[in-house]
C-alpha cells in the first residue's frame, strides 16, 4: 500500500485541516455544494507568475464552498498528493471553506487512473469537471480517464478559448470537444467558457435583427465579419448564425482580442447596406444606437455560473454541431 | 424496517403511483483476497445477489407485518420473493449484466485483475459483478423495476437502498434546468456512514430562477453518540436470544435460490449476456449502465 492516494487517509486530512482553518469562524462552517475535478496539463504557470486558474478560483472563495481536487501531469517518477484547505468569510463571518487535494500524476500511472481520485468526489453532491488550460492538449492527456470516468461527472466545462491554437494554424479545440461530446453522448453536459463570453455577440446580433422591419434582411445576410473575440469565440459565433440561418454564409474573423476589450460584427446584406453593430467598454452600439454599461463577465463570474448551473444548453450544443 | 414502518409519511408515497424505480447496491472495494478458490465456484450472483441483496430487496418492497412476530415478517418478505418475475433463458441477455475485474487501482493502490488473483483459474469465467433489473408483479410495485448490482474491486465500499420519485406531473422549471430535471431521491445507506439523505430541488439565491439538488442528511453517526453494532454482531446477538427474524427462514431461502437459479440456468445454456470485463477501481461495466434506459445508476 503506498498510501499516497489513500481516500481513507485523505479524508482524514481534509476532516483535520477543515476544523483548523474554521475554527476563527464564529458561526460555524458552511458544508460543500459540490466537488470540482481540474483537469490540467503539464505546464500550468511560468515560476513567479500569477496562475489565472488560481484567480478564477477565488472569485467562488466566500461564496460557494467546495472539494477541489486538482489534477496535473508531473514530470516525476512517482505520484504525490497534498491535501489543503482554505475558509473566507461569508456576510455573517461563517466560513465557506475550499477543501483542496492536489494530484501530481508521475509516470507510475497512479494518478491519472479514475480509480485513484473518483472516490474523492463526494458522492451525493454534483461534480463538476474544469479543463482550464489549452484545450486540445487536455483532451489528449485526459480524454481516456474522462471516458472511464464519464458516470461520476455530472458536466464538462472547458475554456476552447485559452490557448487554443488559431484554425489557421491546425488548431481545432471545438472539434476535439464535439468528438469528446459525441462519444460520451448524454453520459454529462458538456460546456465552454468561450460560449458563455460570446453571449454578448449572439444578443448584439439578435437584437439587431429583431424588429419587424429587420426580419426580412436576415434572409440576405450574405457576409459576416468579427472584428475581436478569440478564434475560438468566433468559431462558435459563426457556427451559431449558421445553424440560426439554416445555410452557409461566407465568414472572416479579420481580428482576434479579448471580447472585453470590444468587438465589431459586420452583417453584409444582398441589396442593402451593411448591418453593423459592435461594443466597446463604454457601451453597444445597435441600429445607430448607443447603449451604454458594456461589461464581460470575468472568468471567475463564469465559472460560479456554470457550478450553479445544469442546463443542457441546447443552443450550445447545436452551434459545437455546426463548429 | 423501524424507518418504513414506524413513519407514517413513508407509506402513501411507497408504490408505483410515486416511485419511479429502486436501485439497490452492494459495492465492495477488495477482491476476492484468500478466498479464490471458493469464489471461483461461487460468482457474485451466488455471494451476494441470492442473499445480502434479495433480503434488502425484500425489506424495502414487503407489505407491513400484522406484528413483529419473525414469522409475520417472514410470512410478507416471502410473499416479495415470490413475487420477482423469473428471469429465465429468455430474459439473462436483457435483464442482467455479468462482469470481471481487470486490474486497476483500487483505495490508491495497485489491485491486480481477478484472473491473477490467487486460487483463481486464469481463464476463469466467473463473474466477480452482477447487475439486474427485477420487477415485482404485485400489485403495490407493478411496473416499477428494481436494479440490483453488487461487485468486488470498485471504487468504493457502499451499500445502499436508493428510491427514485418520479417527476412532478407538470414540469414547470422544466426549462431551467432543461432534460436533466433530478428526480426526489430518498437514499438509506447501510454502510459505510449509516443513515438517510433525502435530495430534492432548491433554487439558488438570487434573481434568476435557477435550481440545484439539495440534500437533507440523517447520520447515525452524528446523531447519536453510540456505535451501530456491526451485522454479525446483531446476528449473533438474535441468534443467542432465539429471534430469528433476521434470518431467512426456508421457505425464503427456496424462493431466493429458485430466482437465482433460473439465472444460473439462463447464462449457461445461452451464454448470454457475454461476460463483460470492468477496470478495478472504477464503476463496473459499461453494459450495467444500459440496464437503466435513460435512468443512471447513483454515483459511486
Amino acid at each position: 500500500m503506498s498510501g499516497v492516494l489513500d481516500p481513507h487517509t485523505i479524508e482524514q486530512e481534509i476532516l483535520r485541516i477543515r476544523e483548523k482553518e474554521s475554527t476563527p469562524f464564529s458561526a460555524g462552517t458552511k458544508t460543500n455544494l459540490f466537488t470540482l475535478l481540474i483537469f490540467r496539463g503539464s505546464t500550468i504557470a511560468a515560476p513567479g507568475a500569477a496562475d489565472p486558474v488560481e484567480s478564477t478560483l477565488a472569485f467562488l472563495l466566500g461564496k460557494r464552498p467546495a472539494r477541489i481536487l486538482t489534477l496535473t501531469r508531473a514530470n516525476a517518477e512517482k505520484t504525490e498528493a497534498v491535501v489543503s484547505g482554505r475558509c473566507y468569510p461569508d456576510r455573517k463571518n461563517r466560513g465557506v471553506c475550499f477543501e483542496e487535494v492536489r494530484i501530481a500524476c508521475g509516470n507510475d500511472g497512479l494518478g491519472a487512473d479514475p480509480g485513484a481520485w473518483a472516490p474523492l468526489a463526494i458522492r451525493e453532491l454534483p461534480v463538476f469537471a474544469w479543463m482550464p488550460d489549452t484545450l486540445e492538449e487536455e483532451l489528449a492527456l485526459w480524454e481516456p480517464a474522462l471516458r472511464q470516468a464519464a458516470g461520476i461527472f455530472d458536466k464538462l466545462v472547458v475554456d476552447s478559448s485559452h490557448g487554443a491554437r488559431a484554425a489557421a494554424n491546425g488548431g481545432n479545440a471545438l472539434g476535439a470537444l464535439g468528438r469528446l461530446r459525441d462519444a460520451v453522448a448524454d453520459a454529462f453536459i458538456v460546456s465552454d467558457f468561450s460560449w458563455r463570453r460570446g453571449q454578448v455577440l449572439r444578443e448584439q446580433s439578435a437584437r439587431a435583427f429583431d424588429p419587424m422591419d429587420m426580419r426580412p434582411h436576415l434572409a440576405a445576410i450574405r457576409r459576416v465579419q468579427l472584428y475581436g473575440g478569440s478564434p475560438a469565440e468566433a468559431q462558435l459565433f459563426f457556427a451559431w448564425l449558421r445553424a440560426r440561418l439554416g445555410r452557409v454564409v461566407e465568414v472572416d474573423h479579420a481580428f482576434a482580442g479579448p471580447l472585453a476589450e470590444g468587438f465589431k460584427v459586420t452583417f453584409t446584406l444582398e441589396g442593402s447596406p451593411a448591418v453593423e453593430i459592435g461594443c466597446t467598454k463604454g457601451g453597444c452600439l445597435s441600429r445607430g444606437e448607443e447603449k451604454a454599461g458594456f461589461k464581460a463577465p470575468v472568468d471567475g463570474e463564469i465559472l460560479m455560473a456554470e457550478v450553479d448551473d445544469f442546463t443542457r444548453d441546447a443552443v450550445f450544443l447545436e452551434a459545437l454541431a455546426h463548429a | 424496517m423501524v424507518m418504513r414502518f414506524g413513519n407514517g409519511f413513508f407509506e402513501p408515497v411507497w408504490n408505483s403511483r410515486y416511485v419511479d424505480h429502486v436501485q439497490i447496491t452492494m459495492a465492495e472495494t477488495i477482491g476476492v483476497g484468500t478466498r479464490g478458490r471458493y469464489y471461483e465456484s461461487a460468482g457474485a450472483l451466488r455471494d451476494m445477489m441470492q442473499n445480502h441483496m434479495l433480503q434488502l430487496l425484500s425489506l424495502v418492497a414487503m407489505e407491513p407485518p400484522v406484528d413483529l412476530d419473525p414469522d409475520s415478517v417472514h410470512d410478507e418478505k416471502v410473499k416479495v420473493l415470490k413475487s420477482m418475475r423469473p428471469v429465465g433463458a429468455g430474459l439473462v441477455a436483457t435483464e442482467t449484466v455479468r462482469a470481471q475485474y481487470e486490474k486497476g487501482i483500487v483505495e490508491g493502490d495497485e489491485a491486480p485483475g481477478y484472473r491473477e488473483e490467487e486460487g483463481v483459474d486464469p481463464d476463469s469465467r466467473t463473474e466477480t459483478y452482477a447487475a439486474l433489473r427485477v420487477y415485482l408483479d404485485s400489485w403495490r410495485w407493478a411496473g416499477v423495476p428494481f436494479f440490483l448490482r453488487t461487485g468486488k474491486r470498485l471504487s468504493r465500499r457502499t451499500t445502499e437502498i436508493s428510491i427514485h420519485f418520479k417527476r412532478p406531473p407538470l414540469l414547470l422549471f422544466a426549462e431551467k434546468l432543461a432534460v436533466s430535471t433530478p428526480p426526489n431521491v430518498l437514499t438509506f445507506r447501510i454502510q459505510p456512514q449509516e443513515g438517510i439523505t433525502m435530495s430534492f430541488n432548491s433554487k439558488i439565491p438570487g434573481p434568476t430562477t435557477q435550481m440545484r439538488t439539495v440534500n437533507m442528511d440523517f447520520s447515525y453517526g452524528s446523531a447519536f453518540g453510540e456505535e451501530l453494532p456491526e451485522a454479525y454482531e446483531r446476528l449473533l446477538l438474535d441468534a443467542m436470544l432465539g429471534d430469528s427474524t433476521l434470518y431467512m427462514r426456508k421457505d425464503e431461502v427456496d424462493s431466493a435460490w429458485g430466482f437465482i437459479t433460473e439465472i444460473l440456468h439462463g447464462w449457461e445454456t445461452t451464454g448470454r449476456p457475454g461476460l463483460e470485463r470492468y477496470r478495478a477501481g472504477g464503476a463496473g461495466p459499461e453494459s450495467a449502465a444500459v440496464l437503466l434506459g435513460s435512468n443512471r445508476w447513483r454515483r459511486l
